[in-house]
């Protein structure tokens, strides 16, 4: 399995990709789904962590949330992760459908520009609070920093 | 009748009468005797004690299962009950190897409120002793057409949920 050092930093190099999106607002639905995976590699890194027999990639989708739903130490991590496993979802495959009878579902009438960076701001920077208070002294990896660094232009810390 | 056959007659007939009453014991240890089986029609057949004990625990699981379901059913009705005014259609269906609950609500901008209420809803199922062999996801949709939402749909759709 990948090591919570690989899932961190996978998770660095997409909050990065984040950044290179969001030069680009029409992106908006990769921006989501990129939140997502970064979300996605650091809950695998707490799951390193927290599950005794985790031992190895959670795997599936399935398998994963079963396993975050019965530990209550991660209720805090659920309530961030599943709105972006739920909105990647949305970005990624109602926009496949377009037929000419059908109404198409367009992400930029979904999610404006503002409750974007409010959601990635809220549910990504959320589980990573989250999460690195159940990750093991200085094993982090600075992904908190990383967050509020790296996408500070784009989530406007500055200016909340 | 050799040895180890155990005769159950499963009900009386009009041709025969019930021999004894009282309860009839089926022993794991004794798994591999064959076991008579007399059915109205008289259509005997036999099958292992082992069988029928594993074919009992499946009717059990079985009976067990459709209480959770209707458990689940009430639940998520009351759910939808409470946010009927933000949703528009709400389906239970078989997605992989779950069940989805789905959702789709009544305005295209994406909606932080239903979003924590599906949360909370799905944690609480899944941390309800009641619901344990239960297995959910929750999934809403912004409003769409129903070629859209029906792509969420492995049929078959379980139920829909209306008015």
């Amino acid at each position: 399995m990948a090591s919570p050092q690989a899932h961190l930093e996978k998770a660095k190099h997409n909050i990065r990709t984040i950044v290179l999106l969001s030069g680009d607002m029409t992106k908006k639905d990769w921006i989501v789904t990129v939140a997502f995976y970064a979300g996605l590699h650091i809950v695998d890194a707490v799951l390193y962590h927290t599950q005794t027999n985790y031992g190895k990639h959670g795997g599936s989708h399935d398998n994963r949330e079963k396993i975050i739903k019965q530990d209550s130490r991660l209720k805090k991590i659920w309530d961030c992760y599943r709105p972006l496993h739920s909105n990647s979802i949305i970005a990624r495959y109602l926009q496949g459908y377009k037929t000419p009878a059908t109404k198409a579902v367009d992400f930029e009438k979904v999610m404006s520009d503002e409750k974007l960076i409010a959601f990635v701001k809220e549910r990504l920077g959320g589980l990573i609070n989250s999460a690195i208070k159940l990750m093991p002294a200085g094993q982090d990896l600075g992904i908190k920093e990383t967050f509020q660094t790296e996408l500070e232009d784009f989530l406007g810390f500055n200016n909340s | 009748m050799p040895d180890g056959t155990i005769m159950i007659e499963v009900l009386q007939t009009e041709k025969n009468t019930v021999v004894s009453s009282g309860p009839v014991r089926l022993k794991w240890s004794e798994k591999d005797r064959t076991v008579v089986i007399e059915p109205e029609d008289d259509d005997k057949y036999t099958m292992k004690v082992e069988e029928i004990i594993q074919t009992c625990n499946i009717k059990q699981q079985r009976s067990e299962y459709e209480y959770q379901f209707a458990t689940l059913k009430n639940i998520l009705g009351n759910w939808i009950h409470q946010q009927k005014d933000k949703i528009d259609k709400s389906f239970v269906t078989v997605r992989d190897t779950r069940l989805l609950f789905l959702v789709i609500s009544k305005n295209i901008e994406y909606d932080d409120a239903i979003e924590d209420e599906l949360t909370k809803l799905d944690w609480g199922i899944a941390n309800t002793p009641l619901l344990k062999d239960i297995s959910l996801s929750v999934q809403s949709l912004p409003q769409c057409d129903n070629v859209v939402y029906e792509s969420f749909l492995s049929p078959p759709v379980i139920l829909e949920y209306t008015g």
